[in-house]
């Protein structure tokens, strides 16, 4: 491997890893970090997706929109309305009894908790750039290792997409939770909802709105 | 700024950087943990409660701030809180923000806990997983820098390496001239390429230049030895080519460590070496070896496949560093065709001598019998070493004499030397360079009026069209040049003219002097070198 391969190699690398491990989803600035975070009473970044068969209620009773590629669909008659996946994602307003409040710009959306097919919250901003930028700088530093950076450059890829993984789950919570981590619950979400209380009856929900800055839009992506 | 000082700057500027996103790391990332207590709960398990509690509430020191969710959905951050004595109330520097989180307030206050839905605690600490792995990767890879600064050649290689598909991969096959570290020494060096494997009638080799030194190739042509399918061909240290029909691994090998005929039965990448001697680096081994009996009439010669350690390009290197600014003085006087200086320049390597080869006679005593000294740590080269006729039908005993830790040997072998060969001299008929056809690359290095200049970085794909099938041949390189090794800035730190002229007139001396600081550096040294992917042969 002659010095320019060697450049390129750690180079690529060293951008897959940052590509690859800036995993935080939510809009720019919307988390805080944890010093930050201990000071401001904003909730959490949540994502969620909705149940296929209970998908179409929502959209009919004007919760959510409906996702764009169902209604394309729909115009040509072959698929009912929001009979594609239906993902939201906002900023988790409360966690009650038996639904889950997610705040975005066109509203606050009440999902069932049965009808939640999966869910994701990112609680804090983890700061996990600083780890892309440490891999990165390692990685680029085995340039200085001669051929040792066959071994060193991958070692450094392996423990910083470790590590950036790993910080990013301590801010994370899913339910229900992957094979490989804990069991997590609705009620390890509540402590970064805006509410952790629950949504106070006093409180319309209609007159919420998300945290500032370009909230995303109402109704989420097609992920297929 | 000189070639060397950049890129020991630019490895110092990697380091800082390396240093400056630890650091970076370490303070930004951050863990929270957070945690949702009822006022029942936090009035039990609060800091200053009476009675242990089961689960209790972080302190202000570990928790600053304390939010209180009421049930309204107001929030109220307080900071410098503190328990009322009752554990009725909270006080403390309040921040009020309503239900759309707009701030209300922001005075001391005190807030009733029968007015709380819930309250929050934040401790917020490092990400020690994290941080700790990569401050442990990053730890390990500044010892790998700092080690490859010390010595450049375990990591960066030295002289032109010559590559070659060894039908997995390509693996390092040849080193080029090691010897010829000046334009006056400019020599001619073979190397058996034993492990490669041409595609039919044609050999691609790629020759880099992956150390810090300028190259200077006046050619690279293929020496290419028919054989029949039963034979291999080997050369010896004269340059005579031999078939060999018969090839006869040792039937025990025994060095100071014992039994080592494991290690040297086959050509497979495990090596037999030692540790250098602790007091005199000249100081020798011997190992002892057993053949089967051979036949009347026969002729013989042992195969060494070996290579280098280290410890000649740490000597190297520290010459150069203890003659400092003189160095260039020191190949100057060399270029003018001094006698006197180019012994001394020869002079630890040939105390340090090469693989001593001695048969025993039937009178029983140890006679010399030949010699090889391949100069080069990166690649094993194989050669074989012609032997005075043996007693038929007893064991043949050899015996090796080497300097402890300067050589690796990997396989140790007799071979039946049936007919000498004369080698067909097979040029490179096309250079590429980055998929491209050099053609100026090409002429120089087919022209012996001209030679091919290449610096750090550079390598080049020399294709050879063989006179025969790949396994209807042996295929040895003969490569001719010289290269120039660049000064290091950290060296002409290290300038000692009185160490430069010991190691110039009395190697002897000197190579007791330096044996403890070899020591020091030779675990390190190997590690490095075992790390390289120059392990395999």
């Amino acid at each position: 491997m002659c010095a320019r391969d060697a450049l390129r190699l750690a180079t690529v690398a060293t951008l897959a890893l940052a590509a690859g491990c800036a995993g935080n989803p939510a809009p720019r600035d919307f988390l805080d970090r944890p010093a930050q975070s201990q000071q401001s009473a904003w909730g959490g970044w949540i994502e969620l997706r909705v149940r296929d068969e209970a998908a179409p209620a929502y959209v009919a009773r004007g919760e959510v929109a409906a996702p764009p590629s169902a209604r394309d669909e729909s115009e040509f008659g072959d698929r009912p309305r929001a009979a594609r996946p239906l993902e939201l994602m906002g900023e988790l307003a409360a966690i009650g009894a038996d639904s889950v409040y997610v705040l975005m710009q066109a509203g606050c959306a009440a999902i069932a908790l049965a009808d939640v097919e999966r869910a994701r919250l990112t609680g804090y901003e983890a700061g996990t750039g600083a780890l892309v930028t440490w891999s990165g700088a390692g990685g680029l530093s085995t340039l200085s290792h001669g051929f040792i950076l066959v071994i060193s450059l991958p070692v450094w890829i392996l423990a910083g997409a470790t590590a950036t993984s790993a910080n990013e789950y301590n801010a994370r919570v899913r339910v229900p939770t992957r094979d490989t981590e804990p069991a997590r619950s609705w009620a390890d979400m509540r402590a970064y909802a805006r509410f952790p209380q629950g949504l106070p009856p006093s409180v319309r929900r209609g007159e919420l709105r998300p945290r500032g800055g370009p909230p995303p839009p109402a109704v989420a992506r097609d992920p297929g | 700024m000189s070639g060397p000082a950049r890129s020991t700057r630019l490895v110092l500027a990697a380091a800082l950087l390396l240093a400056l996103a630890a650091l970076a790391g370490c303070a930004a990332v951050q863990r929270q943990e957070r945690r949702l207590w009822t006022a029942d709960e936090f009035l039990r398990g609060r800091p200053d409660a009476p009675a242990a509690a089961t689960l209790s509430v972080p302190p202000r020191d570990a928790s600053p701030y304390l939010k209180a969710h009421l049930r309204d959905g107001t929030c109220v951050v307080l900071s410098e809180w503190t328990v009322a004595p009752d554990g009725r109330e909270v006080s403390g520097q309040c921040r009020v923000f309503d239900a759309h989180r707009r701030q209300t307030s922001l005075a001391p206050c005190t807030v009733a806990l029968d007015s709380v839905a819930i309250f929050e605690t934040n401790v917020v600490g490092p990400s020690a997983g994290p941080v700790s792995a990569l401050a442990v990767v990053s730890a390990a890879s500044v010892v790998v820098t700092i080690a490859c600064i010390t010595n450049p050649k375990a990591c960066f290689g030295s002289c032109p390496t010559f590559y070659a598909d060894d039908g997995a991969r390509s693996a390092l096959q040849a080193e080029g001239f090691s010897a010829s570290v000046a334009p006056s020494l400019e020599a001619s060096d073979i190397d058996a390429l034993w492990g490669a494997r041409p595609a039919g009638r044609r050999l691609e080799l790629l020759m880099r230049n992956e150390a810090l030194e300028t190259h200077v190739v006046r050619h690279a042509d293929l020496l290419v030895v028919p054989r029949a399918a039963h034979e291999r061909a080997f050369v010896t240290p004269e340059g005579e080519f031999f078939a060999c029909g018969d090839i006869r691994s040792a039937a025990r090998a025994t060095g100071p460590e014992g039994d080592c005929t494991a290690a040297l039965r086959a050509f497979d990448g495990a090596q037999r070496f030692s540790a250098a001697d602790s007091l005199d680096l000249a100081a020798r081994e011997e190992i002892a070896l057993e053949f089967p009996p051979v036949a009347a009439g026969e002729r013989w010669g042992l195969v060494i496949a070996s290579r280098q350690t280290l410890l000649t390009t740490w000597l190297f290197y520290h010459a150069l560093a203890a003659l400092g600014d003189q160095a260039g003085a020191a190949l100057a006087a060399l270029e003018r065709g001094d006698p006197a200086a180019r012994a001394r320049v020869s002079a630890v390597g040939d105390v340090l001598g090469g693989i001593e080869l001695e048969t025993r006679g039937a009178d029983g005593v140890w006679r010399a019998a030949g010699w090889t000294r391949e100069t080069g740590p990166l690649a094993t080269d194989v050669r074989v070493v012609p032997l005075p006729d043996l007693a038929a039908g007893e064991p043949v005993a050899l015996r090796l004499r080497l300097a402890r830790g300067a050589w690796r040997l990997d396989w140790l072998a007799l071979a039946r030397l049936d007919r000498r060969c004369e080698p067909a001299r097979v040029p490179p008929s096309r250079a590429t360079r980055d998929g491209r056809p050099d053609e100026d690359a090409l002429a120089a290095l087919r022209d012996p009026a001209r030679a091919l200049t290449t610096w750090p970085g550079d390598d080049w794909t020399l294709a050879y069209d063989l006179p025969c099938a790949g396994d209807a041949c042996e295929l040895f390189l003969e490569s001719r040049g010289y290269y120039l090794e660049w000064m290091r800035e950290e060296w002409r730190r290290d300038e000692n003219p009185g160490l430069a002229a010991l190691l110039l007139t009395q190697p002897r001396a000197a190579l007791r002097l330096l044996a403890p600081d070899y020591k020091r550096a030779e675990p390190e040294l190997e590690t490095a070198f075992w790390g390289s992917r120059y392990v395999r042969p």
